[in-house]
């Protein structure tokens, strides 16, 4: 419950500009725009205030700049939460936990797919920009067609006059999204956020992890079945999202957050 | 016999722990010197003149 007020309150703060609808600008233009939330938040929000660190990361390699201000941000985040900020804040994140609770058949991705993310990190969000100076993560991002292009599309008559078949396809990735989203459990953070990729380097030594006590911990795996990335608490997991299910769950209270 | 082994994991456990502390501490000053360059190199403005472009292919319009 706890986890699903902040997750509610990192997917509205960041996305507090109303006064666009008001005074018909479709997006905020001011100096907050200089700032990164830690997760996925498509810019091309009419109510965001804040950047995307994956959009601005290829925004910089795309025009063949050294993104010094971008890569130390993610490292103190990084360094700092890991992928809490993934299990916490991210709006993606939110969307996939309640559709999840849709009762239906549902699917195990298997565990190979996890390492996906990195080939997306690699492929889209650093070689393609480089090669061809276009941000393709971007015009691929399922979250950017639900924050973003159907916001604007519902907002702007000018916007839906210019609809083809870029956003039909774009639609169609974010439908794919949503099912998958229900019949399975977190697909996006696991197999395909390019940001989680990054933050998942960091989550061995981030400042903030799970400590479990081996005296205390006699690998029953309640923790591994509650967990919503299917990983096991008692072995340090690049994919674990900091949301302290395990915590909750340990009969035995095993698992402690440690600094 | 089995004492020494317990020992011997505390110890290993004990420097895996150090390696974690002195790699965070390196990982975040070592970001936050790229932060203060990117400052430097004004990429915050280039941050806000991206955001607030409306890139129309991007979010799947034009």
């Amino acid at each position: 419950m706890k986890r699903r007020i902040v997750q509610l309150l990192g997917a509205i703060l960041p996305n507090l500009y109303f006064r666009g609808l008001i005074t018909g600008r479709l997006i905020y233009q001011g100096p907050l725009k200089g700032f990164c939330v830690p997760t996925l938040n498509c810019y091309g929000c009419p109510l965001s205030l804040f950047a995307c660190p994956v959009g601005t990361l290829q925004h910089f390699i795309a025009i063949r700049q050294i993104p010094f201000y971008i890569v130390g941000y993610l490292g103190i985040v990084g360094t700092l939460f890991g992928r809490l900020a993934c299990g916490w804040i991210c709006p993606f994140g939110l969307v996939q936990d309640l559709l999840y609770k849709i009762k239906t058949f549902k699917i195990k991705i298997p565990k190979g797919f996890r390492y996906f993310k990195y080939v997306v990190l690699l492929g889209i969000v650093i070689l393609l920009p480089l090669l061809t100076q276009e941000p393709w993560f971007c015009k691929l991002c399922p979250q950017g067609g639900l924050s973003a292009g159907i916001p604007l599309v519902l907002v702007s008559a000018a916007m839906r006059s210019l609809v083809g078949k870029l956003f039909g396809m774009k639609m169609i990735i974010l439908g794919v999204f949503l099912f998958l989203f229900i019949i399975s459990r977190c697909p996006f953070c696991s197999t395909i956020c390019p940001l989680g990729a990054i933050y998942s380097l960091f989550n061995r030594i981030s400042v903030i992890k799970l400590k479990i006590d081996p005296t205390l911990c006699n690998k029953c795996e309640i923790c591994a079945k509650s967990c919503p990335m299917g990983v096991k608490p008692y072995n340090t997991h690049l994919d674990c999202i900091k949301c302290f299910e395990c915590k909750k769950v340990c009969p035995r209270n095993a698992i402690k957050i440690s600094f | 016999m089995r004492r020494k082994s317990e020992v011997r994991g505390q110890k290993s456990e004990v420097r895996n722990q150090k390696f974690c502390y002195l790699s965070s501490i390196i990982c975040l000053l070592a970001s936050v010197l790229l932060v203060v360059i990117g400052i430097f190199r004004k990429e915050i403005a280039e941050v806000i003149l991206n955001a607030t472009t409306l890139c129309l292919s991007c979010i799947g319009i034009g």
